[in-house]
């Protein structure tokens, strides 16, 4: 672990990167000189990013740059795969979540992850948000209930199954199925919110649903999203991130990053000269 | 003219080997209509009450199967019971946990082999295993030696349903902070529940009619008995002792068991092929 | 308001999901779940192995070559059952095979679409058909039919002195060697078409369309086309129908005729190796002849697993394997 901050894979071009300091005292979650390993092919490069609380923190860049990658990194997902790792640091709260000693469900209790497709469990939409829940707390029927449908109106959903509570959440149309996996993710109360490109599969009239109940979200959570979507990163997100071949490039405040990029090729990236 | 000829010959031949094809199905179907035909023509005739509530009987007496299908029906649930539990564990595993290793391409070797392995010899390890050392044919040992015969099965199925499920299903169950164990439980096997459903009434449908490894694992029994650990009667070694019997009551006993498990079978095949997909062109 | 965000949750790190200690006992329960499958085919092959050493010590080679089989002066000689066996399966094989790629070509090229799903389903449930139910079949109704249509006939017709008369010697009586390869034939036709068919569908559409756009007739392209795109596959799929009717033991013993001498002409009465277990065992006089009838067990499980192993690898691992 000790030489992970020392590069081991040389770069094919010294690449210039731009990261804007924040509040030490804001931050959730933090990597420090991740590095990360599909077998022997190495995918993220000493990547270095916060991420904070109260705010939405956008992953952009090209196929392959290790956006999804750094998602998957930070709630230990890729720990199903063997033959996948990761060296340095991921701090949430300061404790180092790639410990040994880590509980893996407990660390994925408290950082929920939303996927590309919609993947609501084959039961009723119901017992897809109490699925989490049941794992960890002995709810009565009542406080239940009421978890149940706090969680459905966070994500914004309420208003279209309360009447369907008992009906299978497979029947519903793609935008509903990814907004009941928000819900269902929040029903645990994480404190960080991973979503990984989670609009990809969606009509614009869903997408546009999905991001007002993430603007609203981020009220009280941490929430990273990985996206194709240079618009979507620009309307929703706080903070942005450019990556590319496996490193950060830049990180600075949305606005900042979309209308004044201090690193070439980042700027190259939003106008669209190149990925 | 030469061309003409050919194009002559070649259409000759076309509408000759379709005419082979469509024989050929004609043929398939046939059979089955014979064999079906028979079985009505001299089962239903000996259907009556007494082939319910009475034991096999001796030869040129009254009697009727009570005792065989209360038998079958205890061999078959219990080799069902044990096959679902190792079927569906070695399926996940296979699916869950082996991936491509070395050792799980051997296990899925053998599980093809068992697959149309004869059943008869399952019934002789079974024989060697389960009844010799105990110097008793018993019906635990014929449970066995259905529940080994309809394992690989179910693993079979349990191990294509299970893969068909997308990556991001057990993810999200796992990103919820739910042990492996629960994703699997709770949400892989009821998304592929379906699927291991149809594998195991197949698999059912398969032990049902099974013989020869009952021949000398559970033997029979001339009377009704529910003891597990003793011979126990079923339906398919009445059958065959009493069809090729001289005598003709036993015989239409036999054609009356033969419908009895045909009509089974055949009912659980064709609501399994009717609820599931036809295969399609890629 | 009940959901709050943990971060303001004083002592989140105490929450643990019920049993996730449980997880590398599921992983080793399934794992050994796996292994029983090994178990199975390991224990089919010691209890064989053992079962049959004392008649295969006993006898040596000459277990393969003497057809003398008489556990009256406990004399175990194989070669009969296994002459049988090779003969009966061989036999069904030639009258299934042309048949069994027929329906399969019938079904993907022919058959109006209406009729296809039914089609396809009875020629699925004459897979369904227990074999036992074959067996009844064959000996009342088939055997006698044949013995009257066919066996007469030809035992008639046959030139006395000539190869014919040869092979047509056996009592007509509707049960035996040829009896006993059609009703296998009638039995594994269904296994074989039904892997075809899904063979034959594996072929790109596009593939297809473009040697009719050639101008080529439905026999040319299953020809030229279809059948070298899946040549290994097919042959897979015999070598499977194959392994069923080497072992395939109720439908044989109701109508094979059950003699153990080595037959002598397609009408005449033999046996299977699982049709000797299956008439046998139960009431072998003695140890050695309970030995005999496993080692013939042991012989039966070499030849489908080589059969077997073979059609496998022709087949290719299963899909995602």
């Amino acid at each position: 672990m000790t030489d992970a901050s020392t590069p081991t894979a040389p770069a094919p071009e010294a690449l210039e990167t731009y990261l804007e300091s924040v509040p030490a005292d804001n931050i959730k979650l933090e990597t420090r000189n991740l590095n990360f390993f599909y077998g022997k092919n190495k995918a993220l490069h000493d990547v270095s990013i916060p991420f904070l609380n109260r705010s939405i923190t956008a992953l952009i860049g090209p196929s392959g740059c290790g956006k999804s990658t750094l998602l998957r990194a930070l709630n230990r997902i890729y720990a199903l795969y063997p033959g996948q790792r990761a060296e340095g640091e991921i701090l949430l709260d300061g404790r180092n979540v790639l410990d040994k000693g880590v509980d893996l469900t407990e660390l994925r209790a408290r950082i929920g992850m939303v996927f590309q497709q919609p993947t609501p469990f084959p039961m009723s939409i119901y017992d897809n948000v109490a699925f989490g829940v049941r794992l960890y707390e002995k709810l009565s029927k009542t406080d239940m209930d009421e978890r149940v449908e706090q969680s459905l109106k966070r994500a914004a959903l309420w208003e279209e199954v309360k009447n369907k509570l008992q009906s299978p959440g497979l029947g519903l149309s793609g935008g509903q199925q990814q907004r009941l996996c928000v819900a269902r993710t929040i029903a645990v109360q994480p404190e960080v919110i991973l979503l990984d490109e989670p609009a990809s599969a969606l009509d614009p009239i869903s997408t546009a649903k999905l991001e007002e109940t993430l603007v609203e979200l981020k009220a009280d959570y941490a929430i990273v999203i990985v996206t194709h979507n240079l618009q979507q990163a620009a309307r929703i997100s706080d903070h942005a991130s450019f990556m590319y071949l496996g490193r950060v490039i830049e990180f600075a405040q949305t606005e900042k990053l979309f209308d004044n990029p201090k690193v070439a090729r980042t700027s190259d990236y939003i106008t669209g000269r190149f990925g | 003219m030469a061309g003409f000829n050919r194009v002559g010959r070649r259409k000759i031949a076309d509408a000759l080997f379709v005419a082979f094809c469509t024989l050929a199905a004609v043929i398939a179907l046939f059979a089955l209509a014979a064999i079906l035909t028979s079985l009505l023509v001299k089962g239903v005739s000996g259907i009556n009450l007494a082939v319910f509530t009475q034991s096999t009987p001796a030869p040129e007496s009254n009697g009727g199967l009570a005792n065989a299908i209360v038998g079958s029906v205890l061999l078959c649930g219990a080799a069902m019971i044990g096959a679902l539990t190792i079927g569906v564990l070695a399926g996940t595993w296979l699916a869950e946990f082996g991936g491509t290793s070395r050792y799980a391409a051997v296990i899925r070797f053998l599980n093809d082999v068992l697959l149309s392995a004869p059943s008869i010899l399952i019934g002789l390890c079974v024989y060697y295993f389960a009844v010799r050392p105990v110097h008793g044919y018993n019906g635990w040992a014929g449970a066995l030696a259905l529940c080994l015969i309809a394992t690989p099965v179910i693993t079979r199925t349990t191990e294509d349903v299970l893969k068909l499920q997308s990556r991001q299903l057990r993810e999200s169950g796992v990103a919820l902070g739910a042990p492996f164990w629960v994703t699997v439980q709770k949400i892989l096997w009821r998304a592929a529940g379906g699927g291991i459903i149809t594998g195991a009434l197949l698999a059912f449908a398969r032990i049902s009619g099974e013989t020869a490894p009952l021949l000398f694992t559970s033997l029979g029994n001339q009377f009704m008995s529910f003891d597990m650990s003793k011979p126990i009667s079923n339906l398919p070694a009445v059958i065959f002792q009493f069809g090729l019997s001289a005598y003709d009551d036993w015989q239409r006993l036999a054609w009356v068991g033969a419908l009895l498990i045909a009509g089974a079978v055949l009912t659980i095949n064709i609501f399994v092929r009717l609820i599931s997909q036809e295969p399609k062109r890629s | 308001m009940t959901v709050t965000p943990a971060s303001t949750d004083p002592a989140p790190l105490a929450r643990k999901a019920a049993g996730a200690t449980f997880d590398p006992i599921f992983k080793v329960l399934c794992a050994s779940a796996a292994t029983m499958l090994l178990v199975t085919l390991g224990g089919i092959v010691i209890s064989l192995g053992l079962g049959g050493w004392p008649a295969l010590s006993k006898y040596g080679l000459s277990f393969f070559l003497s057809s003398t089989w008489d556990p009256v002066a406990d004399i175990y000689g194989g070669a009969g059952p296994i002459a049988g066996t090779l003969i009966t399966a061989v036999l069904s094989l030639c009258f299934a095979l042309p048949l069994a790629f027929g329906i399969a070509v019938f079904l993907v090229e022919f058959c109006p679409p209406l009729l296809r799903r039914p089609i396809g389903i009875a020629v699925e449930l004459l897979a369904g058909v227990p074999s036992i139910v074959y067996g009844m079949w064959g000996l009342f109704v088939f055997a006698p039919l044949f013995s009257q249509y066919v066996e007469l006939p030809l035992i008639a017709m046959a030139p006395p002195g000539s190869i014919w008369e040869q092979i047509v010697q056996g009592i007509p009586n509707g049960s035996g060697i040829l009896s006993a390869s059609i009703i296998l034939a009638v039995m594994i036709l269904p296994y074989m078409a039904a892997t075809l068919r899904e063979l034959f569908l594996t072929i790109p559409q596009k593939v297809r369309e473009s040697a009719y756009g050639l101008g080529c007739t439905t026999l040319e392209v299953i020809w030229s086309v279809t059948l070298p795109y899946v040549r290994r596959s097919a042959i897979g799929a015999v070598m499977l129908g194959l392994g069923r009717a080497l072992g395939e033991t109720m439908a044989v013993t109701f109508i094979i005729g059950n003699s153990h001498a080595f037959p002598k002409g397609i009408f005449d009465g033999g046996s299977t190796i699982a049709s000797t277990i299956a008439n046998e065992f139960q009431e072998a006089t003695s140890d050695l002849h309970t030995s005999a009838l496993i080692a013939l067990g042991l012989v039966l499980f070499g030849l489908t697993f080589s059969v077997l192993a073979i059609a496998r690898a022709l087949l290719g691992a299963p899909k995602n394997g």
